[in-house]
């Protein structure tokens, strides 16, 4: 159970703090509810690049990085197709500065062409080491275009080539910050050795002022139901045959999302699980698979994927997929391997909790859901789903004309 | 509403660091064996490691140990693989296995009540396992095309270049998986390793987290029934290799080359030792370190670069790693070479060094929250034969260490020519 309190601020910044004195430490988080999602399908990348340009210096503050090493804080930020999520966890003592160094950025970011040229040229290497160069890096360059027509998730976050990030202008980043970066569009968490009356104290003071925006209201277009499979075959030079299988699912705040997150688990959490004793150990058909929801805030996808062993055909392991996702949907789960599966939840929601730069994440995230109480709630919700709930919700997802493949072949 | 204008300019005062004292955990001699008890956090979590002091140092094959190591849970002698995954996946628990050139470990991560259940698992996953020969095959296998995919790596081709240019090939410290040495093993390579350096003699054991009480009495029961080993723990000789000027690794098609520079260096024993920490992080060690600020956020040449120290129980590497973009391959080796050559010749100015003190300040005692960091500090200066003091000598130089005394060390360490380049991707 995490206690926390919840505040808004008149400007609407919403403020989570927890406090944990059993911790040296303090965690600040800042998420704003801005992702790739929110971009234009012809400047895409821009919501990462942005990240970027974040580190580059406020009115008040030229450099960012030099005042967060003072704070000797552990301090980084991360972009995805949903959020944009900034964090520092530091000694508590210098909590304040934590305050003055986020409310300065987000009250006046210092735009300037030269940290543009700059994290440009970074983020195209970023596209590189990540995406390029690496075997299946490309991955979900391809996939998200097969499995997404019309909802901006098919474009990955990094965005859907160089040259998109190449055209970015300075236009185009002031627009953005005024847009997005406003209080009233960010929920500020803050967890560790503090006092919730100082962590409020501190708010009004450095963000109180912080004039609010016209949160944005998203339109995204929906993408409409899949009733064709689809499937896309890449030679490439990895080493190794593979495939990627992609299914339509419900969103993060769905009901049923639970349940498709339990069986990804059910097929492939650790090594007792399905996918694992069957493709690897058993039939010795992949040398490694797994299965994972992309816990996106809107309708995801379900992925199944492997690596070949040698010799062996992507029909034989698809094959072999099928016969799971058949299982799945025919034959109730028992008693122990449900029980097995809520354990796991209880486990990893305990040891989330021993580290309090998570926390003030995690509160932060579950109050874009929502609520950030739910996260005290998880744990009852996923053990009140049944076996019953799980065999239905497979039949709802692995529907044959909804699957996307993509095949890998070894050059 | 605030009733004055609110100063932003004006930076809230920055508070120096507070001194703290380290929890250290409780030795223990249960059954002969060193055990380290670390009572600490508020959550129901417990970690349980069970570390041997033998590790591809011992090994007369290349790969036996990290093989034994990673094939203890295909099978005990009284449960399959699946039983036993069955058994530790059920309470929601996680083991980790390493396997270095200096020692092996198993280590189990779960919820404080089950660890009466899980512990005598363990130890039969640990102490009694049975190499089955299809496991192991399948193993063999599977590492082999894993290998394929991390060759197509330029990380990886440099990394394992890198060792090998300062070590030698044979060398532990130098060794890396490859083809070859797959091939040449039997799973009874595994079980004699095992018999012969899986034991009591060989092994350390730590509890950290909350409810360790109950788990000393559990443990105390198990340990009761281990053997000593019958053979002397040797460590063979090996010479080093401490190549210098430039390797090359061809990988015609990448997009980006993979570039390694460093040497062997003094390991943690040395007395310089927490000063090249320093100076290190000055170097290349953060995110606002010479290195980065050059390469990344000035030419933004690639999207990291770093240096590290890393140190071995009888050895320990400088290393600057970095990709980059072929096209400004070589441009950035001489931004690095520019960063060298500064870093020896001129004096760090205060400004910058008050900087990283407070930086490495703060990162020190974030290194000691909770349980599980501070019986992971514990065993950092404990596998070197050292002691707390050596965390205070640490300190101690974070704090007062002079440029002067940096730009020393920097003479004295990083001579340009005492360096191998390793380049992979052209």
């Amino acid at each position: 159970m995490i206690q926390f309190s919840k505040h808004t601020l008149s400007n609407g910044l919403r403020l989570i703090i927890h406090e944990n004195h059993h911790t040296q430490l303090a965690a600040v988080n800042l998420l704003y509810d801005v992702g790739a999602r929110d971009e234009e399908s012809d400047r895409t990348g821009f919501a990462h690049l942005f990240e970027h340009l974040m580190f580059g210096g406020s009115t008040n503050i030229p450099n960012y990085d030099e005042v967060a090493q003072q704070l000797g804080a552990e301090n980084n930020a991360f972009t995805n197709n949903d959020i944009t999520n900034y964090y520092l966890s530091f000694p508590a003592n210098n909590l304040e500065t934590a305050f003055w160094l986020e409310s300065d950025r987000l009250f006046s970011l210092d735009f300037s062409e030269r940290s543009l040229e700059v994290q440009r040229q970074v983020v195209i290497e970023e596209f590189k080491q990540r995406y390029l160069n690496q075997p299946y890096g490309d991955v979900w360059l391809k996939l998200r275009p097969l499995a997404y027509h019309l909802h901006p998730y098919q474009w990955a976050t990094i965005g859907k080539n160089i040259q998109h990030i190449e055209e970015a202008s300075l236009e185009d980043v002031k627009a953005f910050f005024l847009k997005h970066y406003r209080p009233d569009n960010c929920i500020l968490s803050v967890a560790g050795n503090v006092n919730t009356a100082e962590v409020i104290r501190l708010a009004e003071k450095w963000f109180g002022p912080i004039a609010a925006g016209h949160r944005p209201q998203r339109q995204l277009p929906v993408e409409p139901d899949q009733t064709e499979a689809r499937s896309m075959h890449v030679t490439a030079p990895v080493p190794v045959d593979a495939f990627y299988v992609a299914y339509p699912m419900p969103g993060r705040r769905d009901a049923a999302y639970a349940a498709c997150d339990l069986l990804s688990d059910v097929l492939s959490h650790g090594k007792s699980a399905r996918l694992y004793r069957s493709l690897v150990k058993e039939q010795q058909l992949c040398t490694s698979v797994n299965a994972y929801v992309t816990g996106d805030q809107e309708p995801g996808l379900f992925v199944l994927s492997g690596n070949l062993v040698k010799g062996i055909t992507h029909d034989q392991a698809l094959e072999a997929i099928q016969k799971e996702l058949d299982l799945l949907m025919t034959t109730l789960i028992s008693e122990e391997e449900m029980q097995k599966m809520q354990n796991n939840i209880e486990s990893t929601m305990v040891f989330a909790e021993t580290n309090v730069l998570n926390v003030a994440m995690n509160l932060g995230y579950f109050e874009l859901l929502g609520d950030a109480n739910q996260i005290n709630q998880e744990v009852a919700k996923y053990a009140a789903i049944t076996a019953e709930d799980l065999r239905k919700q497979a039949g709802q997802i692995f529907q044959v004309h909804k699957a996307n493949t993509l095949y890998y072949h070894a050059e | 509403m605030p009733n004055k204008i609110l100063d932003r300019h004006q930076a809230p005062a920055l508070l120096g660091f507070v001194p703290f004292e380290i929890q250290a955990p409780v030795p223990l001699t249960l059954s002969d064996v060193p055990v380290f008890v670390l009572e600490a956090g508020e959550q129901d979590v417990m970690r349980i490691d069970l570390v041997f002091a033998v590790g591809s140092w011992h090994e007369q094959k290349a790969l036996v140990s990290s093989l034994t190591n990673r094939i203890l849970q295909e099978g005990s002698l009284k449960s399959s693989g699946k039983v036993l995954a069955d058994y530790f996946d059920f309470y929601g628990a996680h083991l980790q296995y390493e396997a270095s050139a200096d020692r092996s470990s198993v280590s189990l991560y779960c919820l404080s009540k089950h660890t009466a259940e899980l512990l005598p698992r363990l130890f039969e996953l640990v102490f009694e396992p049975a190499f089955p020969e299809k496991e192991f095959q399948t193993t063999i296998r599977n590492n082999r095309q894993q290998l394929l995919v991390e060759q197509e790596k330029v990380a990886f081709l440099a990394r394992r270049g890198f060792n090998a240019a300062l070590f030698g090939p044979e060398h532990p410290y130098g060794r890396s998986s490859n083809d070859a040495a797959y091939a040449a093993l039997t799973r009874e390579d595994l079980a004699i390793f095992h018999r012969d350096f899986y034991t009591k003699d060989r092994l350390n054991i730590s509890l950290s987290g909350k409810g360790t009480g109950a788990a000393v009495a559990g443990l105390e029961v198990l340990l009761a029934t281990l053997k000593e080993s019958p053979l002397p723990l040797e460590r063979r000789f090996f010479t080093t290799a401490d190549q210098i000027g430039t390797v090359v690794i061809p990988k015609p098609d990448a997009v980006q080359f993979g570039l390694r520079l460093g040497k062997r260096i003094v390991d943690k024993k040395h007395p310089d030792y927490p000063g090249l920490k320093v100076l290190n992080t000055v170097f290349g060690g953060y995110f606002g370190s010479r290195l980065m600020s050059n390469i990344r956020e000035d030419k933004g040449y690639t999207y990291g670069i770093g240096s590290a120290i890393a140190s071995f129980e009888k050895d320990a590497i400088f290393t600057i790693a970095t990709e980059v973009g072929r096209d400004v391959a070589e441009l950035a080796l001489t931004e690095i070479r520019c960063e060298i050559d500064k870093i020896r010749n001129e004096l760090i100015p205060t400004a910058e060094l008050d900087t990283v003190r407070s930086y490495l300040q703060g990162v020190y005692m974030s290194s000691f929250d909770g349980a599980f960091s501070l019986i992971d500090r514990f065993w950092d200066v404990h596998h070197f034969g050292l002691d707390y003091d050596y965390y205070h000598r640490y300190l101690s130089t974070v704090q007062n260490i002079t440029a002067e005394e940096l730009r020393a060390l920097a003479v004295t360490y990083l001579a340009p020519e005492s360096l191998v380049t390793v380049v992979a991707g052209s």
